[in-house]
């Protein structure tokens, strides 16, 4: 089931920060990368195109697919009030 | 089998390449809106961003009339292009070094004020899409580009385009300036309250004819695109009658920040 792309990157995001905080002592994580196979479609609803978007959840899911789309996120630790 | 409620234009060809990536944007703006806020709310002095976004995605690309349309491609096709996509992310600094002062151009005349409801939401977001939100970036663009090019860019119908610029081309009040207290007792006499108006569609080199309360109105400036008037301070506040010449008449009070108005009959043409 494909979800709001917003909804899968706050997923994500949620996942990266309970990464960082079990992150060993001494150890810090202020950067980190993602490649991830996705689905993609667009749709139109509440008056508008939307981008919907769900990274495979196994490979059984996405076997049918011999290249599928690729979703790159680049993950930076900055300071809070420097956030648009 | 395709879905009967889905339109054909849709299924076949996918969407306009700038609504796609109109949709992307505002899927990554709004995560991105979520996340400073958690952050927010919870205190914290540092989080994870997305810094870059990188999307390969798998689509099928046609051109239809012009426009480049994309559709993703859905299980079972083959063949399908990739388009690579590379977005980054601005920060707060960034953004207010970069930001427009829309305080130092025109406060109180944004495209919808100005329009007055002659444009329908849809089309305002059309041309907000090109980037036009303001009056002056409409008239601007209109005659650095053409109304033709407008109008195709913003996928809007010429004639509501038109449309649209003779209203946006109504004369308007910008600054009502009192005159000050050193013009009172410095042998000057005379140094009236200055009124100034926005006239886009006033060219240089014509001074339009200005009348209020049955008395005409000194007109001390005439610029391209403005005027300044001398008002007596009987007319200040009523409306005044500004005629531009070859039919061009439009009606506006002379008070601060007031929208004008063309009089009933002019010419749609008549807006250049």
């Amino acid at each position: 089931m494909l979800r709001d792309l917003s909804t899968v990157l706050e997923d994500l995001h949620r996942g990266m920060l309970a990464a960082a905080d079990r992150a060993g002592p001494g150890v810090r994580i202020n950067h980190a990368e993602m490649s991830l196979p996705v689905d993609a479609a667009l749709v139109f609803k509440d008056g508008g195109c939307v981008l919907l978007a769900d990274v495979a959840r196994s490979h059984a899911d996405a076997s049918w697919r011999e290249s599928p789309s690729r979703l790159t996120l680049v993950w930076a630790e900055m300071p809070t009030e420097a956030l648009p | 089998m395709t879905s009967p409620s889905v339109p054909t234009l849709v299924q076949d060809s996918g969407v306009p390449f700038d609504v796609f990536i109109q949709s992307l944007t505002e899927q990554l703006d709004k995560a991105q809106a979520a996340m400073a806020l958690k952050a927010r709310v919870a205190k914290l002095p540092l989080t994870f961003a997305v810094k870059d976004v990188s999307l390969d995605l798998r689509a099928f690309v046609q051109v239809v009339d012009d426009d480049v349309f994309v559709r993703p491609s859905s299980p079972g096709d083959t063949e399908a292009s990739t388009i690579k996509l590379t977005l980054t992310t601005i920060t707060r600094s960034m953004v207010e070094e970069n930001a427009v002062d829309f305080k130092a151009e025109e406060p109180q005349f944004t495209l919808r004020e100005a329009l007055q409801g002659h444009m329908s939401d849809e089309d305002q977001r059309r041309l907000e899409r090109i980037g036009v939100r303001t009056v002056e970036q409409l008239t601007e663009l209109r005659k650095t580009a053409g109304t033709d090019v407008v109008a195709r860019l913003a996928r809007m119908p010429v004639n509501r385009l038109q449309q649209a610029l003779m209203v946006a081309a109504a004369p308007r009040v910008t600054q009502v300036e009192a005159p000050g207290p050193e013009s009172a007792g410095n042998g000057r006499g005379g140094l009236a309250t200055r009124v100034h108006l926005q006239a886009p569609g006033l060219r240089a080199g014509r001074i339009p004819f200005v009348r209020a309360a049955g008395q005409d109105v000194p007109v001390v400036e005439s610029h391209e695109g403005r005027i300044v008037l001398a008002p007596h301070a009987t007319q200040l506040g009523l409306e005044a009658e500004v005629d531009f010449g070859d039919g061009e008449v439009a009606h506006v009070p002379l008070t601060a920040g007031s929208l004008g108005r063309w009089a009933s009959g002019r010419a749609a043409g008549g807006a250049a």
